[in-house]
């Protein structure tokens, strides 16, 4: 039996009528695709540390330098490599747990669905960053020493990317839980749920080929407005000395490097505003392309 | 009610002491002794040390003699902060951190609330589009941007305000600013998509119907019930308001609950940390009830009054 998939018919073409959003979508790929092949287009050298301090921008170095002479626009495009990684693999652990954890509890729903939910709400009540910083300081030197004792020696200097990587997606699928719990519930009421059942086919295929395929809409929309959150709560880590370590760079710590260098008598304005460009865009984009998202899937919450 | 209010204390309690014994957990596994310096120190002094900051024994012992402690009250002493209880840290920091969180909650409210209704009953102009837009903007404009910003012109160039610290009502006023910011953003999203969708209610068409005037019919009918989303925010508001100003207060150089915090991680100061965590989420949980509370009261009136 072949899989039932409600369409959506026009959602993209109310999708591309939408012109903020297509904005915001090219404005996206560009900064993904400059973000991968940035490195090969121009002299890319982040780490390099040089002589020429506190260089406004110019020819030579577009974004200027920083306290170090390195060049700002390296930097940017490694704050732009190590900030989408860390939003996308954060927003798809969050996925792959908010959608699952939603799924089973709306599927099997009565007291299983009590009790899952009752959980939902506790961790709501969690302050989430406080966690989250405790765990980083808790975690942080074990996961070192872990790679270091089992020959992953190479990857230690990626540790704390992989742990707030992890401890991010672990704390951003509540939301997402309750949203598609809540679908699954109008969903499995619905003629072809019942129709696999009298077929007699497993829960576990009926959620896997027939309920998570007509998830899809509104779980994308919900990836799109996650991954800004994470990002942002990156950069807050990042501010506070908690995130992305030295000589690594995402957006948060340059903007932390950029803001601690302010001062009256010469402001070195390039180190603050090129990196919150490239941050506030992103994260403009991607939330004006997750509410056109949604608009185009659901034409009834369209002004 | 009664059953309601009953089984919301319950789980309270519940949550409080999950967060305790995981935050106690936490801290027990991380590694790190805190009393290995660089320098060697003689045996007997670093076990008069443990003994006095009661950091020895099997973890169960620890854990119940820490509870035992905290359910006297007793938040311990300060690791780094020398002879110093986590309590009079706290005593001092979380005045400044409630002031600067009630002025943010106050900022955020009153003006999300205005430019919401706003952007909504003028809806399809250029006024709401900017507001939108802007609005936008300022959720994708983390703090410490804005702050920075903030101090650089207020501050420095202008000379209006004090670049940082605790001295006057001044200095209140850019750190609340920078806290409120994304939050009046968001109260307004939420305002006006209510705002929208309860002027498009039947009860609204019969108050126009029967000849109220337009801001009347706004302000005294509509008003009241599309308040009632920024109602249940208020809760998960406060949490964000006390998170966010761990960075404020860091910025601006403020001596409250939260930078102590923020210090407490850097210096492994585990009593401190695990003070602030627990005091912290007590807040948040007792606020998160009354704003249910709140809403439910807020709710059921309306309901009465239809």
């Amino acid at each position: 039996m072949s899989d039932a998939v409600i369409s959506q018919p026009g959602a993209w073409s109310r999708l591309r009528r939408n012109r903020t959003a297509m904005i915001s979508l090219g404005l996206l790929v560009f900064i993904v695709l400059f973000a991968i092949v940035g490195p090969w287009c121009f002299d890319y050298r982040p780490a390099e540390p040089s002589k020429a301090q506190f260089q406004p921008p110019s020819l030579a170095h577009p974004f200027g330098t920083d306290l170090n002479g390195r060049d700002e626009l390296s930097r940017v495009l490694q704050g732009a490599r190590i900030s989408l990684l860390v939003g996308l693999c954060g927003a798809l652990i969050s996925f792959v747990i908010g959608t699952g954890y939603g799924m089973v509890s709306g599927y099997f729903g009565g007291r299983v669905d009590g009790w899952m939910m009752r959980f939902v709400d506790i961790l709501y009540s969690v302050p989430r960053l406080l966690i989250i910083i405790v765990a980083i300081y808790a975690f942080d030197k074990e996961l070192k020493e872990w790679l270091s004792t089992h020959g992953w020696m190479g990857m230690v200097g990626f540790s704390r990317i992989a742990l707030l990587i992890v401890v991010l997606g672990l704390n951003a699928w509540l939301s997402l839980a309750r949203i598609v719990r809540g679908q699954v519930l109008a969903l499995k009421e619905q003629q072809f749920i019942l129709a696999a059942r009298a077929l007699g086919q497993s829960h576990t295929r009926i959620i896997l080929r027939h309920l998570l395929p007509n998830l899809m809409g509104i779980v994308t929309v919900y990836l799109t407005l996650t991954i800004p959150q994470v990002i942002l709560d990156e950069s807050f880590l990042s501010f506070l000395g908690l995130g992305i370590q030295a000589p690594q760079a995402s957006w948060g710590s340059l903007l932390s490097d950029g803001a601690n260098v302010i001062n009256p008598v010469r402001s070195y304005w390039w180190l603050l505003l090129f990196p919150a460009l490239a941050m506030s865009l992103t994260l403009l984009a991607l939330n004006f392309l997750g509410d056109g998202l949604r608009d185009a899937l659901d034409p009834r919450q369209k002004r | 009610m009664l059953t309601f209010i009953l089984r919301r204390l319950a789980s309270m309690v519940l949550v409080l002491w999950a967060v305790v014994t995981l935050t106690f957990l936490i801290v027990y596994v991380a590694p790190g002794d805190p009393f290995v310096r660089e320098r060697d120190i003689p045996v007997e002094i670093v076990k008069q040390m443990k003994a006095r900051y009661k950091v020895e024994g099997p973890m169960w012992n620890q854990y119940w003699s820490y509870m035992g402690d905290l359910l006297k009250g007793d938040l311990r002493l300060s690791l780094k902060f020398k002879e110093r209880s986590v309590n009079q840290l706290l005593g001092d920091g979380m005045p400044v951190t409630a002031t600067l969180g009630l002025a943010a909650l106050l900022i955020a409210t009153v003006g999300g609330i205005w430019l919401g209704t706003l952007a909504a009953i003028r809806q399809h102009t250029w006024v709401d589009a900017s507001a939108m837009f802007g609005a936008l903007a300022l959720i994708s404009l983390p703090t410490f941007v804005i702050g920075p910003l903030l101090i650089l012109v207020f501050a420095l160039w202008m000379h209006w305000l004090p670049v940082g610290g605790w001295t006057s009502w001044k200095s209140l006023i850019l750190p609340a600013i920078t806290l409120a910011g994304p939050y009046v953003a968001y109260i307004a999203r939420l305002m006006r998509s209510s705002l929208l969708e309860v002027l498009s209610q039947d009860f609204i068409r019969t108050a126009r119907a029967k000849g109220l005037s337009e801001s009347r019919t706004v302000y005294r009918h509509g008003l009241k019930v599309a308040v009632l989303p920024v109602v249940s925010f208020l809760g998960p508001l406060a949490a964000n308001l006390l998170t966010g100003s761990l960075v404020v207060e860091t910025i601006f150089n403020i001596p409250g609950a939260g930078s102590y915090f923020v210090q407490s991680i850097l210096n492994s100061d585990r009593y401190l940390m695990m003070g602030t965590t627990i005091v912290y989420c007590s807040v948040l949980i007792v606020l998160n009830f009354l704003t249910d509370l709140s809403y439910t009261w807020l709710d059921r009136r309306i309901r009465l009054h239809e």
